[in-house]
């Protein structure tokens, strides 16, 4: 169900920052107290902890190292303070990503590398010649 | 008169590679391991395909393709070049195939040849060399631009609101700050410009931050990859030793007419200045093949044949690949066997080589041989194709 606000206009009233927050106040109470009166259905109470849940995902990073032998690639990829790490061709998979967010990634190899992560993201996928490489995922 | 006709091909392939290496400036070029090798290593031992047009001036001329037996598996399955997968090639890599065609001053087939080369020891690949892997990022641009990452990213995080649209410019420009080769520095956003700045100063990353304020016309990706071409160059100087055996067979019959076995060793001389570097190149081979004094076909003769030279490779400053190479070699040959009326048990030649890389990918070779005791100059033009045949992506 679509949300709607209730406005309540109070015309060319002039107040104070504490006369403004007592009439918030006090207008509050009294319209929550109404609805309690009514039949409409109790709006459940959010918090940040359950809205965070709702909106993060688990995002799996896949690294692709070609014309190279294992162990002569790096990839180090970090989120919230948590880094993981490869030496060779495989995934890595970081929980708890919010849109906003970046998974940082930089690394080495003597081939090419094809990172890719697996949520919309700015890039999705990314190609390097042989050498060093650093970016970020930019979680859409 | 044939000789001038072919004196103005070449001066129009050195014009035409003068004018490739001006627009290459320009041209965001990918450089591979492979395309840095020079001309001279890609003749011993071929990473892909080559396509080779020899002694087009000659009176034997020969078409050859050569190719490595990895390079064709990856052209069928392009996943055998996933790392998990290339270490199973390990020894398929270090072979060479070849097949071609001889044929006579009037291009007529003179005869089959095919031969395979496999590299004892190749110290230059890119590809398998952990003292390169070690070394790789361990200069102090990449490593300050590693330790910028991460404060970087948290202080357009900190500044900009999640879901804002300077949060989003902010985190692209990261990516394009590290990442886009066409870029400068100092044409990005001024306030990206002046956050980076910052941020280095504040993370103590000098090399960078000074790189940034005194040649703020610099693009870092580009700047940060220059390490490695050197670390490539490097490894272009070790040992590659390689030993093959090729035949060719009659025009009229499927008999061996002709088998050399031939081993040959190349070395990177000195220190390599920005520009130009020596090879060392020994090869030596034995050569049996028919006596035609004698009645019917045979393998009896037998030529030991030893040709130590040094090549000279001229590289392109701009982007290290080698465009023109001079190799010069002083030729020894004995006869195991009955000489031929007028032939000399013991021989020696002086030989040289220029090579012009006219087009990424096409050399033309020119061969001349010098016989001191007859005063006799002789000289082959030849062409050769390098290409690895895959899709570029």
């Amino acid at each position: 169900m679509a949300r709607k606000k209730l406005t309540v206009n109070l015309g060319n009233l002039t107040l104070t920052d504490s006369e403004y927050k007592k009439l918030m106040a006090a207008i509050h109470k009294t319209v929550s107290g109404a609805l309690r009166k009514t039949d409409l259905p109790a709006v459940k109470k959010r918090n940040n902890k359950t809205l965070a849940a709702a909106a993060t995902v688990t995002a799996t990073i896949s690294a692709t190292f070609k014309d190279v032998n294992p162990g002569l690639s790096e990839l180090s990829a970090r989120h919230n303070n948590v880094t993981k790490k490869l030496t060779q061709s495989g995934t890595l998979t970081f929980d708890g990503v919010l849109s906003g967010d970046s998974i940082r990634i930089q690394g080495k190899s003597l081939g090419t590398a094809e990172i890719s992560v697996d949520i919309p993201a700015r890039p999705q996928t990314k190609k390097f010649d042989p050498g060093t490489f650093i970016f970020n995922f930019n979680i859409n | 008169m044939k000789s001038r006709k072919y004196m103005l091909i070449l001066l129009l392939l050195c014009s035409l590679q003068i004018a490739a290496q001006k627009k290459s400036n320009d041209v965001n070029k990918i450089l591979t391991a492979d395309s840095l090798a020079s001309g001279n290593l890609k003749d011993l031992l071929t990473s892909f395909f080559q396509l080779s047009f020899n002694k087009l001036t000659g009176p034997s001329k020969e078409l050859n393709f050569s190719s490595n037996p990895y390079a064709l598996i990856v052209r069928a399955n392009p996943d055998a070049a996933i790392d998990t997968n290339y270490v199973k090639y390990k020894v398929l890599r270090k072979f060479n195939f070849g097949f071609g065609l001889k044929l006579d001053t009037a291009y007529r087939f003179n005869g089959f040849s095919s031969g395979i080369k496999f590299a004892i020891i190749n110290k230059r690949d890119a590809t398998t060399s952990q003292t390169l892997f070690e070394e790789l990022g361990t200069d102090q641009l990449n490593t300050d631009l590693t330790g910028l990452q991460n404060p970087l990213t948290d202080t357009v995080e900190n500044r900009y609101p999640r879901g804002s649209a300077d949060r989003k410019k902010y985190q692209d420009l990261i990516n394009d700050f590290f990442t886009d080769t066409t870029v400068l520095f100092n044409k990005l956003d001024p306030v990206f410009q002046k956050m980076v700045i910052e941020v280095a100063e504040a993370a103590k990353l000098k090399k960078l931050t000074s790189l940034l304020k005194t040649k703020p016309d610099i693009n870092i990706r580009k700047k940060s990859q220059e390490y490695f071409s050197t670390l490539k160059n490097e490894l272009q100087k070790k040992l590659l030793w390689t030993v093959s055996i090729s035949d060719t067979t009659y025009k009229d019959q499927f008999l061996f007419s002709n088998i050399v076995l031939q081993t040959e060793l190349l070395k990177g001389m000195g220190r390599s200045k920005p520009g130009a570097n020596w090879e060392l190149s020994i090869p030596a081979s034995l050569n049996i093949l028919d006596d035609t004094l004698r009645s019917g076909r045979d393998l009896k003769r037998a030529v030991f044949s030893f040709d130590p030279g040094v090549n000279l490779v001229i590289r392109d400053k701009s982007n290290e690949q080698s465009f023109f190479e001079l190799k010069f070699s002083g030729e020894y040959r004995h006869n195991f066997h009955q000489l031929y009326p007028g032939e000399k048990r013991d021989f020696v030649n002086f030989n040289g080589t220029l090579r012009i890389r006219v087009i990424n990918d096409i050399w033309i070779p020119l061969q001349f041989k010098y016989d001191p005791a007859n005063g006799n100059v002789f000289g082959f033009i030849s062409a050769k194709l390098n290409f690895n045949g895959l899709a570029k992506k």
